[in-house]
C-alpha cells in the first residue's frame, strides 16, 4: 500500500469524524432548545410543533397512539422526549442527525440478587422465587444467587423456603434491577398446617433427580443418632440407595458403587476421609454445617471425578447481623460455634470447634495395658465472608480435623483432613454468575512406634491443589446456560517409613510418589419448553500424570508378579507419564404431566481418575490413593435412572419411584491374599472387574405438620464379575442389600417436647461361609470355596428420642435471647444382636469342631443424653 | 490397625454368639502340612482330608499314603505312616542350606507333589535377655503384676530378602494363643537387628522362655500370610475378605483340583531365657 493512499484514507476518517462531531454538536444543541408549547396537548400536535422548529424527528402517525400530554412550561425538548420514554408513551432512537419516535414496544429486564436469612444475613440456597400466577419462576443457586429476566412491567414476587416464612415482594421491573431479598425464619407452631400450594414442589420442578437433601436446621436434618450425636452421614443412610456394610459407616455405597467412587466436597474442596471414629460419626460438626446435597443419579456436567456420587457439604456463612455462640455436650463429644458480624451486614466469621470425650470410656473398659487403646478426635471449622460489592462477594472456609489413636504401649496414629478454601463469586451482569474456586486440601497419616530396636515414623498424604471457574448464564427464564473449566493437581505421597532416630534399627524405605493433573470443561444448558424441561450438557474430563515416577514392563504386558518385571522406564520431573480423556456426557429429561407429578429419566456418564487401594471390608485410615496409569485404567461408569414423582395435600406429602440401572467398566478388585502396604508393584495384586448395580428406589416424605418423616425402599442387587472371566456369572459384591427398608418420624408434642423414631429393616449383606475345614499346625481353618454364598441374618433396629426445649418466650411473649435443650436417645432400642459379621473358629469346649459365630457391634441398649444452647 | 477396631469397639458393646447356618457341601480335599528343618530329625509330614465345616467329627488323617521327599540333588527320603496321619522319614536326616526339596505322595490313585522350597541360611540368635512391665492385675484391678517377655538379639544380613517366623515355647508347650503366625520380612529392617518387642507373648516370673527364630523362604512367608489374615482377622470389618489359601502342593494329573496346605523347609535357630 502506498504512502500516499494511507495518507488519503486517513484524510477521509478525519473528515468524516469532523462532520459527525458537528452534526452531533448541532443535535445537541437542538436538544437544550425549550419547548414552544406547554399545558395539555395531544402527542401528535406536539410531534407536528417540534418538526416545525427543525427538530429533525421522524415518526408515522399510523403507528403512534394519539394520546393527551400535560407538559410543564420551560421544559426542554430532551426532557418532553425522556418523559416520552418513560412513560412509555413511545420509544426514542437516535440515529445519526436523526430522531426516531416508534410506537413502545415492551423490553426484557432483568431481575437478579440474592436472598437472605433476615436474621443472620446467610444466603440461602435453594428459596424459591415465584413470578405472579406462579407459573414463572426461579430458585436462588447453590451460593444463594437468582437471576430471572422478564418483560417490563410491575410483578408481584412470591419469596419462599421450607424453613421461612413466606414474603410477597412488588417489583416494578422497566430497567435491570438488584435484589436483596430477606426471609425470617419459620416459627413451628403447634398447630401449623398452612402452607403455600406451590411453594415446595421443587422436587418435581428440578432437573436432577435423584438427589437427597438434607438441611442441618430442618427437623429431618436434626434427628440424633448413635449417642445422640447429629449427624449427616448417618442421616443419608436413611435415604433410598445409600449403604454401609456395617453398623458404622466408615465406607458408604451408593447404588451399589464402591466406597472410594462417592465424591465428598465440603465447601467445593475434596474431603479423603470423611469419618471419625472409625466411621461411627463423619468429620462434618453438625454445627457447622449448613446443608447437604447427595447426588446418586443425575450429575450436572459441572461435578465428576467420582463415578457413583456427590456428596456436598456447605459450611454456613457466618452470622452478618448479630454474634452468636452456640454448642452442645454428649457422651461423645463437646462442640462449640461463634459466629458474627465483622462488618454488619456486610461480612462476617464463623469459628466451629469440636472435641471427642469417648476416649476415656475405652481406657476403662481395655484388659490389659497392651492391647490399650485410646481413641480421640478433633475438628476446627472457620470461614469467613466478605461482601465486597453488590457484585462481589469473597469466601474463605477452612477445616482441619485430627483422629489420634494410641495403641498399646508404644504406638500412636494420627490421621486426618484438612482444607483451605477460597471463593469469590462475581455478577458480570445481571444475567452472567461466576464462581472462582481454589482450595488445598490434604489427606495425612502418621504412625509413631517407640518399640526398641526397630522405632519407626511411618507416613503418607494426599494433596490436592485446586483452581476451577464457572460461569452461569441465564440469558432468560426458561434457559440457563453453565460453563466453566478447572484442574486438580493431585500429589500422592503412599508412604515414606523411617527410623525414628539414631538408636532404631529400621530403615528408610520409600514408595514413589505420584503426581498429576485431572482437569475437566464442561457445558450444559437447561431449559424449559412447556412441559418439558431439558438438562444436557457434557463434560470432558482427563488425567495427565507427571514425573519423576517410574513405570515396571510386565512380560507379555501382563502385570501378574514382581517377578515379571522385565524392565523399567524412569521418567523425569514434569515429563509426561500417562494420560488420558474421557467425555461424559449428561442428560436429564423432565415432564410435568400436571401440577402434582412428573416424569424424570436422566443419563449419567462418570469417569475416575484416582482409586481407594483397600482390601478390607470397610476402609481404614490406612489406606491409600493411587492414579490411573497405563495397568489402572480409570472407572468408567454409565447411568440410566427413570422416576415417577408426585406430589400430594398440597406438597405436603413428597412420593417417589425410580428406577435405575449402572454399569461400572474397570472397577477394582484384588488377588487373592493381596499384598497392600508398602508395595511398589500394586498393579501386580489388582484385577479388573466388570460391575452392575441396578434396583428401584421408593420413597415418601411428610414435610409439613406436626409430624414430620419419611418411609425409604429399595429394592436392589449389586454384583461384579472379573474381566478376564467374561463369559462367567457376576458374583455378589459384598455391600449387596436386596431389600432395604427405613423409615424416620418425628412428632412435636408441645411446644417444648418433640420426640422422633427411626427404624431401619434390611437384608443381611453376603457372606462367604466355609464349605470345608482343615488343620495346619494345630490351627483349624476354614476353607472358603465359593465367594459371597450365603448371608448374614436381616438387620433391623429402632432409635427413639425425645426432646425438651427450654422456654423459648419470655412472659411478655417476646422470644428469648438464650435457647437450650436437651435430647435423650436410644440407640437400638429392643437391644437387637445385629450381625456384624461371622467368625468361624474352632469350638474352645470341644477341639477339632468348627464353630460359626456371630459378632455384633451393639448388642444392647445404648442410651445417651444430650445438651444443645444457643445465646 | 483393622484388629484394633474390632476391639475398640467390643470393649465399648460388642458381643459373640455361636450360632447354626446352613453351610454348603463339603469339598472333602487332600491337606498337606510339612516343614522340612535343618535340624537332624525324622521330619515330620502329616497328611489329612478336610471334612464339612460344621461336622462333628474332627478331621480323618489319611494313614495309606506312599510319602518321599526327594532333593533337587537326587536325594531321596523314604517316609511311612505313624499315626493320625503323621509321616516320618525312614532314617532321620537334616534339610541342607541352600539345596532345595520338594515333597511326593500317592494318596489312593492321586499322585500330588509340592514346588521346589529351597533351605534358607540359618541366622544366629546372639543373645536373648528378659524384659518386664507392670500392669493392672486383671483379677485384683487394685493390683500390679509383673509381666516378662523376651527379646532376641539377631542381625539380618545386608543385601539379601529374608524372611522370618518367630516360635515361642513357655517351659516346653508352644504358646501361640495369642498370635499363632508371627512372620516378618526385612523390607523395612535389612541388614540391621531384627525387630523383636513381642510384648503380648507374656510369661510369668520363673517360667523358661524359649524363641525360635526360623528362617524361610519367601513363598513360605507369603503363604503363612495368607494364612494368618484367614485365622486371625476373618469377620472383622478390617478384615480381608475370606479367600482360599493356595499352597504350593499339586494334584498332577487334574490342577484344577485343589490340595490344600503346605510343604516347606526352615532353618531353626533357638535359645532361651528365665523369666526374672
Amino acid at each position: 500500500m502506498s504512502p500516499f493512499y494511507n495518507c488519503f484514507v486517513r484524510l477521509v476518517i478525519v473528515i468524516i469524524a469532523i462532520q459527525s462531531l458537528s452534526v452531533a454538536k448541532a443535535q445537541q444543541s437542538a436538544l437544550q432548545g425549550n419547548l414552544n408549547f406547554y399545558g395539555e396537548i395531544s402527542l401528535f400536535k406536539a410531534l407536528d410543533s417540534l418538526r416545525t422548529t427543525g427538530i429533525p424527528l421522524a415518526y408515522s402517525f399510523n403507528k403512534l397512539t394519539n394520546q393527551s400530554l400535560d407538559l410543564e412550561k420551560g421544559m426542554t425538548v430532551k426532557e418532553f422526549l425522556s418523559k416520552l420514554s418513560e412513560e412509555l408513551i413511545a420509544d426514542i432512537t437516535y440515529n445519526g442527525n436523526q430522531i426516531i419516535i416508534s410506537p413502545h414496544t415492551p423490553k426484557n429486564y432483568t431481575i437478579h440478587g440474592v436472598v437472605r436469612n433476615v436474621e443472620s444475613g446467610e444466603h440461602i440456597i435453594g428459596a424459591t422465587l415465584q413470578v405472579g400466577d406462579g407459573s414463572t419462576g426461579t430458585t436462588t443457586n447453590g451460593y444463594g444467587y437468582f437471576s430471572i429476566t422478564l418483560k417490563e412491567g410491575d410483578y408481584k414476587v412470591l419469596l419462599s423456603h421450607l424453613n421461612f416464612q413466606e414474603k410477597e415482594i412488588t417489583v416494578a421491573l422497566y430497567r435491570n434491577l438488584f435484589i436483596e431479598a430477606s426471609l425470617s425464619s419459620k416459627v413451628t407452631e403447634l398447630d401449623e398446617v398452612v402452607v403455600s400450594s406451590l411453594a415446595n414442589n421443587r422436587n418435581l420442578t428440578e432437573n436432577i433427580p435423584s438427589i437427597d437433601r438434607i438441611s442441618i436446621s430442618e427437623a429431618d436434618g436434626q434427628i440424633p443418632y448413635f449417642l445422640g450425636e447429629v449427624d449427616i452421614i448417618q442421616n443419608a443412610l436413611l435415604k433410598p440407595g445409600i449403604r454401609a456394610i456395617g453398623e458404622d459407616a466408615s465406607g458408604i455405597h451408593v447404588r451399589g458403587g464402591n466406597v472410594d467412587q462417592n465424591l465428598t466436597l465440603l465447601d467445593e474442596a475434596t474431603i479423603y476421609n470423611p469419618n471419625h471414629f472409625y466411621g461411627l460419626i463423619s468429620v462434618f460438626n453438625p454445627e457447622a454445617v449448613n446443608n447437604v446435597r447427595i447426588m446418586k443419579g443425575f450429575m450436572p456436567p459441572s461435578y465428576g471425578g467420582r463415578t457413583s456420587s456427590v456428596i456436598e457439604v456447605r459450611q454456613k456463612e457466618g452470622n452478618a447481623n448479630k454474634t452468636h455462640f452456640s454448642g452442645g455436650i454428649g457422651v461423645l463429644s463437646a462442640r462449640a460455634l461463634l459466629e458474627g458480624p465483622i462488618h454488619k451486614g456486610k461480612s462476617s466469621y464463623l469459628i466451629s470447634g469440636r472435641q471427642s470425650l469417648l476416649n476415656l470410656s475405652i481406657d476403662d473398659f481395655a484388659s490389659t495395658s497392651v492391647r490399650r487403646n485410646r481413641i480421640r478426635f478433633q475438628d476446627l471449622n472457620i470461614k469467613l465472608n466478605f461482601k465486597y460489592s453488590q457484585a462481589s462477594t469473597y469466601y474463605l472456609s477452612g477445616y482441619i480435623g485430627n483422629d489420634r489413636n494410641i495403641v498399646g504401649l508404644n504406638s500412636t496414629r494420627n490421621w486426618g483432613n484438612r482444607m483451605l478454601n477460597f471463593r469469590w463469586n462475581y455478577l458480570f451482569s445481571p444475567k452472567l454468575f461466576s464462581n472462582f474456586n481454589v482450595f488445598v486440601s490434604e489427606y495425612n497419616y502418621r504412625i509413631e512406634s517407640t518399640d526398641v530396636p526397630g522405632a519407626f515414623v511411618g507416613r503418607s498424604k494426599i494433596a490436592d491443589y485446586s483452581a476451577k471457574v464457572n460461569f452461569t448464564l441465564v440469558p432468560n427464564p426458561n434457559n440457563e446456560i453453565t460453563f466453566g473449566i478447572g484442574t486438580i493437581y493431585h500429589r500422592l505421597l503412599p508412604g515414606i517409613r523411617e527410623p525414628l532416630d539414631q538408636n532404631s534399627n529400621t530403615n528408610r524405605v520409600e514408595l514413589e510418589n505420584e503426581q498429576g493433573f485431572e482437569s475437566a470443561a464442561h457445558i450444559s444448558h437447561e431449559t424449559s419448553l412447556d412441559k418439558w424441561s431439558f438438562h444436557y450438557g457434557v463434560r470432558l474430563s482427563s488425567l495427565h500424570t507427571i514425573g519423576p515416577g517410574s513405570v515396571f514392563e510386565y512380560r507379555d504386558g501382563i502385570p501378574s508378579a514382581d517377578s515379571a518385571i522385565i524392565d523399567t522406564t524412569r521418567f523425569q520431573s514434569t515429563e509426561l507419564i500417562y494420560r488420558d480423556a474421557n467425555l461424559e456426557p449428561r442428560l436429564s429429561v423432565n415432564y410435568r404431566l400436571n401440577e402434582k407429578t412428573s416424569i424424570k429419566t436422566s443419563f449419567t456418564r462418570t469417569a475416575q481418575y484416582i482409586h481407594l487401594i483397600s482390601n478390607t471390608i470397610s476402609p481404614a485410615p490406612t489406606d491409600i490413593w493411587k492414579l490411573s496409569n497405563r495397568y489402572i485404567p480409570p472407572t468408567v461408569s454409565n447411568q440410566f435412572t427413570l422416576g415417577l414423582y408426585k406430589n400430594l395435600k398440597n406438597n405436603t406429602w413428597e412420593l417417589s419411584s425410580e428406577i435405575y440401572y449402572k454399569d461400572i467398566e474397570n472397577n477394582i478388585q484384588y488377588q487373592n491374599g493381596a499384598d497392600l502396604i508398602f508395595n511398589q508393584n500394586i498393579e501386580t495384586e489388582i484385577i479388573l472387574s466388570e460391575a452392575r448395580a441396578y434396583g428401584l428406589e421408593l420413597y415418601a416424605k411428610k414435610k409439613i405438620g406436626r409430624l414430620q418423616g419419611w418411609i425409604s425402599y429399595t429394592l436392589s442387587r449389586a454384583e461384579s464379575r472379573i474381566n478376564e472371566f467374561e463369559n462367567t456369572d457376576f458374583v455378589l459384591e459384598n455391600h449387596d442389600k436386596t431389600h432395604d427398608f427405613s423409615t424416620s418420624w418425628s412428632i412435636r408434642l408441645s411446644n417444648r417436647w418433640s420426640t422422633s423414631a427411626n427404624f431401619v429393616y434390611n437384608s443381611g449383606i453376603p457372606v462367604t461361609l466355609p464349605t470345608d475345614k482343615y488343620v495346619f499346625e494345630n490351627n483349624l481353618v476354614p476353607h472358603f470355596q465359593f465367594r459371597n454364598n450365603g448371608r448374614l441374618p436381616d438387620y433391623h433396629r429402632l432409635d427413639l428420642s425425645i426432646k425438651w426445649e427450654g422456654q423459648n418466650f419470655k412472659k411478655s411473649g417476646k422470644r428469648r435471647k438464650n435457647q437450650d435443650y436437651w435430647i435423650f436417645t436410644i440407640y437400638n432400642a429392643y437391644a437387637r444382636q445385629n450381625a456384624y459379621s461371622y467368625f468361624f473358629r474352632e469350638s474352645p469346649t470341644d477341639p477339632g469342631i468348627g464353630q460359626v459365630v456371630k459378632y455384633s457391634i451393639f448388642g444392647t441398649i445404648i442410651p445417651a443424653l444430650t445438651y444443645n444452647f444457643r445465646f | 490397625m483393622k484388629r484394633l477396631k474390632y476391639l475398640a469397639l467390643l470393649f465399648l458393646f460388642g458381643c459373640e454368639e455361636v450360632v447354626i447356618v446352613d453351610l454348603p457341601s463339603e469339598q472333602n480335599l487332600i491337606v498337606v502340612e510339612g516343614w522340612l528343618s535343618d535340624s537332624l530329625g525324622n521330619q515330620p509330614i502329616r497328611l489329612t482330608r478336610s471334612n464339612s465345616f460344621d461336622a462333628e467329627n474332627p478331621i480323618e488323617p489319611i494313614i495309606d499314603a506312599q510319602v518321599l521327599v526327594q532333593s533337587r540333588i537326587g536325594e531321596l527320603f523314604s517316609y511311612s505312616h505313624s499315626k493320625s496321619g503323621y509321616y516320618h522319614a525312614e532314617t532321620p536326616f537334616r534339610g541342607e542350606e541352600g539345596r532345595e526339596y520338594r515333597m511326593l505322595a500317592l494318596i489312593d490313585t492321586i499322585e500330588i507333589r509340592s514346588e521346589w522350597d529351597r533351605m534358607p541360611n540359618k541366622i544366629i540368635i546372639s543373645g536373648i535377655q528378659s524384659f518386664s512391665f507392670q500392669e493392672n492385675d486383671p483379677n485384683n484391678s487394685d493390683q500390679q503384676i509383673t509381666i516378662y517377655y523376651p527379646k532376641v538379639t539377631a542381625i539380618d544380613p545386608l543385601g539379601t530378602r529374608n524372611f522370618y517366623r518367630w516360635i515361642f515355647f513357655k517351659n516346653t508347650e508352644i504358646l501361640n494363643d495369642i498370635e499363632p503366625i508371627t512372620i516378618q520380612n526385612d523390607r523395612l529392617f535389612d541388614g540391621n537387628i531384627i525387630p523383636n518387642d513381642f510384648q503380648g507373648f507374656q510369661y510369668e516370673a520363673g517360667e523358661i522362655m524359649t524363641v525360635q527364630l526360623q528362617s524361610i523362604s519367601q513363598a513360605s512367608h507369603d503363604y503363612l500370610s495368607l494364612l494368618r489374615s484367614q485365622l486371625t482377622t476373618l469377620g472383622t470389618a478390617g478384615g480381608t475378605t475370606p479367600a482360599i489359601v493356595e499352597g504350593n502342593v499339586r494334584n498332577l494329573e487334574d490342577p484344577t483340583n485343589q490340595i490344600l496346605g503346605y510343604f516347606g523347609t526352615i532353618a531353626i535357630s533357638q535359645d532361651s531365657v528365665l523369666a526374672e
